[in-house]
C-alpha cells in the first residue's frame, strides 16, 4: 500500500480543471491515468494478477472448489514472487494470526462458498488453528473475532452498484462501520476512510475481487438482473484494493461498451476508486503505477 | 414503442390530484430516534401503514390510494403470500436496500412496501412498491433503469420484463417484481400481480412536461431519462462530479440521446434543466461556460472535437453536449419546443 507521506493529491482547482478537460472530451474516470501520465514511478507500483480459467464454473453456473483453489494458489504465488504456493501464502498469514475473511453475501451475487472456503482453506494450511478463522459479512463489527483479528482477507464480487458506481473491494469494508449510510454522501465518494479505522488499518493482507459472472448494469430496486451478467471466469488478487479495483472497473466498463455498443459510463460513476488514490492514498488507481500480471485465458479479457 | 410518442395521457394543468398524505408530521413524531416504547412502535408501524396506504386521518384527496395489502391475492397459482409485508419510509429505506435506497431518495420517495411470496423449498417472488410521491418521479426512477421498453404488464403501462425483473410505473408508484430464477410458471404470476397492482392504481400517469419538451425527431428510442438530482446528470454521458448546473429537487431536468444518421459518430445529447426562475437559469449557464473554459454562447468544440451550444429560454436552460458539428447543435437547439407551459414550479 501507497505511503501516506506520498503526495500527488491535485488541489481544488487543478482537480476541476483537469476534470472538465478530461469531461468533455471523454470519461474522467475512465481517462483518469491521463491525469498523472507524466507522474509516473515504477517504485510504487502496485502489483495485481489478473487469472482466468472457463473451468471455474460448472455447468449450472457454480464455482468448482478445486478450480477456485488451483487459482488462489497461482494468484498468491505469482504476486508474492514466491515458487511455491504453500511459502506464498505464509509470506501473507503467519500461524499465530487471528485471520477474518471479509465476505460479501448479497444475495444474487455473493463472493460464493467455493471461494470462501478456499480462502479458509489455505489460512488453515498456514497453522491458523480453525477456531481463530472467521468468515462473515454483516455483523463483522459486533464479532469477538472480527475484533480481535490480527489479519483480514478482503474478498467480493465487483457489480455496478446505484449509488458508488461499482461494489468494490474498498466498498467492502463498510460493514466495519456502525452507521454505512454516513459514507452515502457525494456517491460515495469517501468510502476510502473506512480503511483508516482501527477495525481494519494495516490489517488487510489479501483483496480478492471476485470475477466469475461481474454485473454490468443495474435495474431495479434489488439493482438485480441475470440479463447484466456475464461469465467473465476471473480473479482479481492482489494487496492493495484500490489497485485490483482499478482493473474490475476497467473490465466492467469494457464490457459496457461491449453490451450497450457505446461509450456508457457508470452512473453514478465509480469516483471513490480514484478517490481512493488522489484524495485518502490508499492505493494506485493509476494505471501507470498497476502492474498487471495476467495468468490463464487471455481471450476477451477486456484490458 | 408506441408509449413514446404517445403524450396524450398527460393531463391539463390542475386536474390531476395526486392526492398525496403530507407525511411531514408523520416524519416529526415517528422519527425511530423519538421512539422509546414498544407500544410507540407499534404506533409507528401502524401509522407508516397507514401512510403508505393513504389511510392517515384528516389528510384530504387520500381515498384514491390503494390498499395493495388487501388487493393483492393471500395465494396465487400455488403461490402463498409469506408472512406480514413490511413497510419503509426516507429514514430507514436503507435498512432494505442499503445503497439503492439513495436512488429512490433522490426522486423524493414517500415509502415503500414489500411483499414475498413463496413456494415450498423457498423459492420466492419479491414484490416492491415504491410511493414516490409524484407521478414525475415514479416515471423518472422507472426511467433511470430503462432498457427495453415493453407492454408486459399492459398497453398504456410502461414496463420493463427481462430475466424475471419486472418493473413498471403507474400514477406515484414504481413497482418491482423480482421472481429469479426465471421460469415460464413465475413470470405468470408475476403478470399477474402486475396487473392486480396496476388496477388497484386510479391515479393517472402524468409524463412530466420537460419530457414533452425534448424534440421528437433524431430522439434515440427509450434514451430520455429524467431527474431532479444532480447526480443522474451523467446518466448517457459524463458531464461532471459536480453540481455545476445547480440542479435540485426544484430544477426538474430531462437528458436525451439524438442520432442525426446511422453512424454512431452523428450522435448528441440534448440536456434541458427547468428553473425556477430565469436569474438561476442564466446563472448556471455562466458556471457552465466558466469552468469548462467555454467563452460565449456560440457552438464551442471540445478537445475531442465534438461540440457544445447552449440556449437560454426564460426559466429552460437547453444544452447539447457531443454534437458531431456546430450545426446539429444548433438545429437541435431550434427545435425545443415549451409545450404545456406549468405554472408552478413543479407541476
Amino acid at each position: 500500500m501507497k505511503s501516506k507521506k506520498t503526495d500527488r493529491r491535485l488541489t481544488r482547482r487543478q482537480f476541476l480543471t483537469r476534470s472538465s478537460q478530461v469531461a468533455l472530451g471523454g470519461t474522467l474516470l475512465v481517462h483518469h491515468s491521463r491525469l498523472w501520465a507524466g507522474d509516473s514511478s515504477p517504485d510504487r507500483a502496485s502489483t495485481v494478477v489478473l487469472i482466468r480459467d472457463p473451468g471455474v464454473l460448472d455447468s449450472s453456473g457454480q464455482p468448482v472448489y478445486q478450480v477456485v483453489l488451483s487459482m488462489l494458489d497461482q494468484a498468491v504465488t505469482a504476486l508474492t514472487g514466491e515458487k511455491q504456493a504453500v511459502t506464498a501464502w505464509k509470506s501473507l498469514i503467519k500461524a499465530d494470526d487471528v485471520v477474518g475473511i471479509k465476505t460479501n453475501v448479497w444475495r444474487y451475487l455473493d463472493t460464493t462458498r467455493q471461494v470462501e472456503q478456499a480462502l479458509r482453506q489455505r489460512v488453515l494450511d498456514c497453522g491458523v488453528s480453525e477456531k481463530e478463522i472467521g468468515i462473515r459479512d454483516r455483523g463483522v463489527l459486533r464479532d469477538p473475532l472480527f475484533q480481535r483479528a490480527t489479519a483480514l482477507i478482503n474478498a467480493r464480487p465487483m457489480r455496478t452498484h446505484h449509488w458508488s458506481g461499482v461494489g468494490s473491494l474498498i466498498k467492502n469494508y463498510i460493514m466495519f462501520v456502525p452507521a454505512p449510510y454516513q459514507y452515502h454522501p457525494d456517491s460515495c465518494a469517501d468510502l476510502a476512510t473506512i480503511w483508516q479505522k482501527p477495525e481494519v488499518e494495516g490489517k488487510t493482507r489479501l483483496n480478492v475481487l471476485v470475477m466469475f459472472t461481474p454485473q454490468i448494469h443495474n435495474v431495479g430496486p434489488h439493482g438485480f438482473n441475470p440479463k447484466y451478467l456475464f461469465r467473465y471466469c476471473g480473479l482479481i488478487v492482489g494487496k492493495d484494493p484500490v489497485a485490483c479495483d482499478t482493473v474490475g472497473l476497467k473490465i466492467i466498463e469494457a464490457r459496457r461498451r461491449i453490451y450497450f455498443g457505446e461509450d456508457r459510463p457508470l452512473n453514478p460513476p465509480a469516483k471513490h476508486i480514484a478517490l481512493a488514490d488522489t484524495r485518502h492514498h490508499l492505493g494506485n488507481s493509476d494505471w501507470n503505477r498497476i502492474r498487471l500480471i495476467r495468468l490463464g485465458e487471455r481471450r476477451d479479457s477486456l484490458v | 414503442m408506441a408509449f413514446f410518442l404517445d403524450f396524450t395521457i398527460i393531463q391539463p394543468e390542475g386536474k390531476y390530484n395526486p392526492g398525496f398524505p403530507d407525511t411531514r408530521e408523520l416524519t416529526f413524531f415517528f422519527r425511530p430516534a423519538t421512539i422509546t416504547s414498544v407500544g410507540i412502535s407499534g404506533l409507528w408501524i401502524l401509522s407508516v401503514w397507514a401512510t403508505i396506504m393513504g389511510i392517515s386521518a384528516g389528510t384530504p384527496g387520500q381515498d384514491r390510494r390503494p390498499d395493495f395489502t388487501a388487493q393483492l391475492p393471500e395465494k396465487i397459482n400455488g403461490w402463498q403470500r409469506a408472512g406480514e409485508a413490511e413497510f419503509y419510509r426516507p429514514d430507514n429505506l436503507y435498512e432494505y436496500i442499503n445503497g439503492g435506497a439513495e436512488l429512490f431518495l433522490s426522486y423524493g420517495f414517500q415509502g415503500a412496501a414489500a411483499y414475498e411470496y413463496r413456494q415450498e423449498g423457498g423459492i420466492e417472488i419479491k414484490v416492491d412498491i415504491f410511493d414516490m410521491g409524484d407521478p414525475h418521479d415514479a416515471f423518472g426512477v422507472f426511467w433511470h433503469g430503462c432498457e427495453d421498453l415493453d407492454a408486459f404488464v399492459d398497453p398504456g403501462i410502461q414496463s420493463q420484463y427481462s430475466g424475471g425483473l419486472l418493473t413498471f410505473w403507474k400514477g406515484s408508484y414504481y413497482v418491482s417484481i423480482l421472481a429469479y430464477p426465471e421460469t415460464p410458471e413465475k413470470r405468470t404470476v408475476v403478470r399477474e400481480l402486475a396487473r392486480t397492482i396496476a388496477g388497484a392504481i386510479v391515479q393517472d400517469s402524468p409524463i412530466p412536461p420537460i419530457i414533452q419538451w425534448l424534440p421528437r425527431r433524431h430522439l434515440v428510442m427509450n434514451s430520455y431519462r429524467y431527474f431532479t438530482h444532480h447526480v443522474w446528470l451523467n446518466s448517457q454521458y459524463f458531464i461532471s462530479g459536480e453540481n455545476i448546473l445547480g440542479i435540485d429537487r426544484k430544477t426538474p431536468a430531462a437528458l436525451a440521446r439524438y442520432r442525426f444518421s446511422d453512424d454512431p459518430g452523428s450522435a448528441a445529447l440534448l440536456l434541458l434543466v427547468y428553473y425556477p426562475d430565469a436569474g438561476r437559469a442564466e446563472s448556471a449557464r455562466r458556471d457552465f461556460l466558466e469552468k469548462f473554459d467555454l467563452v460565449s454562447n456560440e457552438p464551442a468544440q471540445t478537445r475531442d472535437h465534438r461540440w457544445v451550444a447552449s440556449r437560454i429560454r426564460g426559466r429552460l436552460l437547453a444544452m447539447v453536449l457531443q454534437a458531431p458539428d456546430p450545426a446539429s447543435a444548433t438545429v437541435l437547439l431550434d427545435r425545443v419546443r415549451i409545450k404545456n407551459y406549468p405554472k408552478k414550479e413543479r407541476p
